[in-house]
């Protein structure tokens, strides 16, 4: 890597800042996929205030989008999964930074696990699973 | 085209960030292909994909929250199982895996190895760690449910074969928790195995699911696994009669396994040994001696012939033995198998073996440790290693029935490698010569000249260790049984002292004087015992004073 450590984070806040600025637009789906590309490689160098204000966006902005009527599905299936992508390669090389936010990761991770915005019934219902019910890391 | 100045290297960076990735974004956009998938397919399964990707990611990483995801996510998953796509119901499959993997310690090699399994006879070194408790309902569960994914007609054979490397990790890690559903997990064995259809590797898994649930079947469990004795034998026989190496290698290795579940009943007049053991055993050594056939079979028949032997040997007849050995003795001639056949045959326990002590049985015994003989002469030291753990084993098996010039012979052919050159060498010789002067304590002329070479390898300064305690062990006896003069013994030990190998030396000596007597020697050295000795100024001195040293802290 020829950049430096404060290089590489100067270049993550700017992607940062140009996803959030840009949640409205359909533009946020570029941004996001540059910053996946960084996240894949150095997601380590970015540094821990990066993730500090990535994260949060991310797993809020998730949430908007999965309850929001939208009719443009495969704009937000891609876009969540490129978000998804992020969070795993955060946790992955970032976990010490990721820490206090797996609560929330989790619970985003349980909700996705059944996305289905097609689906008028939930399948789930038919097996009969007792329900666990989200924890609460102590 | 237009020309772009850089004023920087940070500067070509932010170019490729923000235009380079969104170009190819882009480019991939272009793709008419790929649009007219996005008008027309639902892609939210990319999300449920990515969603178990990161319960993976969260389970690797964070173990220590496996509890936690235990009570949330585990469930969730295993609903999954109804997932319409197969991607997604793979990365179930492989995070559920994970899940297992991450609640016991174990050794990956053993998992990835069938061989290495059944030839490291030790106890496996894994053990669950205490999240298993969490889990244990959950996988019961999970198990009832992963039955549901063999009989969907929607299932493809990938994914077949996927949910059966989770069962078997199951079967692996966690078996109480199958056996709660063995008859629905038995039956799916037995519909996966028969039909000839079904891929391979997902009826190799099968075979395999079965060995692990047998190894697990003691305790309550035991007369559920009694009532499939019939159904087990038979799908095994019919495995090892499979034209595929494959199919055939694992049956083999689970009849090894069957063979110690069948142990017990072995004193029941009724017992699993008549009914299901001896009319296997044609088939064992008919296979034995097959040549033209797959590497892997032949070593897992030749692994199965030990088995049997080791667990049968008792009740094994002699035309029974006899062609085993034979086929055994054939292999150890064969360059190719002989290292494969020399590791197995060093695994059989020292259970009595029955001989009917013919003359056929003579002769075979002769072949079958002048092979021995013959590799221990061989330039390779692995052979050699091998032939003197196969010689301990035909000790441990004959005991005082090895004839005494067998006994004298083994001695004559191991005395060389008491010495320095090989320590490893020189210590299982060392070890092999004590159980030999176990077997036979009344003195054998060969013994002389081992001593002789036990005696000069004690004053070796390369001496340590194992080595050390085996020599000790060695003049222990030596002295109990008077199997030479102790007194002429300690003499030599004494001459040509090394000041490099003192401690060995002086162990030596008080090992004799210990429990031989070595008269002389006691007189001379509690004589000597004046203030002069403190200073231990020649190395005969020194000796002196390290033998009684070692003779008053193990008196």
């Amino acid at each position: 890597m020829i950049l430096s450590n404060k290089d590489i984070a100067q270049v993550g806040e700017s992607l940062v800042n140009n996803i959030i600025s840009n949640a409205e637009k359909k533009e946020i789906l570029y941004y996001t996929v540059g910053f996946n590309s960084i996240v894949k490689n150095v997601a380590n160098k970015l540094g821990s205030g990066v993730v500090a204000s990535i994260l949060p966006f991310i797993l809020k902005d998730i949430k908007n989008r999965t309850s929001a009527d939208t009719e443009d599905f495969e704009f937000t299936n891609e876009l969540i999964d490129y978000y998804l992508s992020i969070i795993d390669n955060f946790i992955r090389k970032c976990p010490h930074d990721t820490k206090p936010l797996l609560k929330d990761i989790i619970e985003a991770v349980y909700q996705l696990i059944s996305y289905d915005p097609n689906s008028a019934v939930d399948d789930e219902d038919e097996m009969e699973i007792e329900e666990g019910g989200i924890f609460f890391l102590g | 085209m237009m020309k772009m100045k850089w004023k920087s290297k940070k500067e070509v960076f932010f170019f490729w960030v923000e235009n380079i990735s969104l170009i190819q974004f882009l480019d991939e956009g272009d793709d008419d292909e790929e649009w007219d998938m996005y008008d027309s397919d639902d892609t939210s399964w990319k999300v449920r994909r990515a969603a178990v990707q990161v319960t993976d990611t969260i389970i690797l990483v964070h173990p220590q929250i496996l509890r936690e995801l235990a009570e949330s996510v585990f469930d969730k998953l295993i609903r999954r199982f109804r997932e319409k796509e197969q991607n997604v119901k793979l990365d179930v499959f492989n995070t559920l895996t994970d899940f297992l993997k991450m609640i016991v310690y174990s050794d990956e090699r053993r998992d990835n190895d069938e061989n290495l399994e059944e030839i490291l006879e030790r106890p496996e070194l894994s053990r669950l760690k205490s999240s298993f408790l969490d889990f244990n309902h959950k996988i019961s569960f999970m198990i009832s449910n992963l039955i549901k994914v063999f009989s969907d007609k929607k299932s493809t054979p990938v994914l077949k074969i996927a949910a059966s490397n989770l069962l078997l990790r199951a079967a692996k890690y966690t078996p109480e928790a199958v056996v709660e559903n063995i008859d629905p997990v038995f039956n799916l064995i037995k519909n996966n195995y028969s039909q000839s259809s079904n891929p391979s590797e997902l009826r190799v898994n099968m075979l395999k699911v079965l060995r692990a649930l047998l190894k697990a079947q003691t305790g309550k469990v035991r007369p559920q696994f009694e009532k499939c004795f019939e159904d087990i034998i038979a799908l095994i026989r019919s495995a090892i009669q499979n034209d595929y190496f494959k199919l055939s290698s694992e049956g083999f290795r689970d009849l090894s396994v069957f063979y110690k579940v069948l142990r017990p009943t072995v004193s029941d007049p009724a017992g699993g040994y008549k009914t299901f053991v001896q009319p296997s055993i044609g088939l064992v050594i008919s296979k034995l001696g097959e040549t033209d056939i797959d590497q892997e079979i032949k070593y897992a028949v030749t692994l199965n012939a030990v088995a049997l032997v080791s667990t049968f040997g008792d009740v094994l007849a002699a035309n029974e033995l006899i062609p085993i050995f034979t086929q055994l003795l054939n292999k150890l001639k064969s360059e190719i198998k002989r290292q494969q056949t020399m590791k197995a045959l060093s695994k059989i326990p020292t259970r009595e073996i029955n001989f009917n002590q013919s003359n056929e049985f003579y002769q075979l015994l002769e072949s079958f440790l002048q092979e021995l003989y013959t590799l221990l002469l061989k330039q390779d030291r692995t052979l050699k290693i091998s032939a003197l753990e196969v010689l301990d084993m035909v000790l441990g098996i004959f005991k005082q029935n090895l004839p005494k010039q067998y006994q004298q012979e083994i001695v004559r052919n191991i005395s060389p490698f008491i010495r320095d050159e090989d320590l490893y060498l020189a210590q299982l010789s060392i070890d092999l010569l004590i159980n030999i002067i176990h077997v036979n304590p009344t003195g054998l002329p060969e013994y002389d000249d081992t001593i002789r070479n036990a005696i000069a390898l004690s004053k070796s300064s390369l001496v340590q260790g194992v080595v050390i305690d085996k020599l000790t062990e060695l003049f222990s006896l030596v002295g109990k049984n008077n199997l030479a003069d102790t007194n002429s013994i300690v003499n030599h030990l004494m001459t040509d002292i090394n000041k490099n190998s003192l401690v060995p030396t002086a162990r030596c000596i008080a090992a004799v004087i210990q429990h031989g007597g070595a008269s002389t020697y006691i007189q001379k050295f509690t004589d000597n015992v004046r203030i002069i000795d403190l200073f231990l100024n020649s190395n005969f001195d020194k000796i002196v004073g390290f033998t009684k040293g070692f003779v008053g802290s193990t008196t």
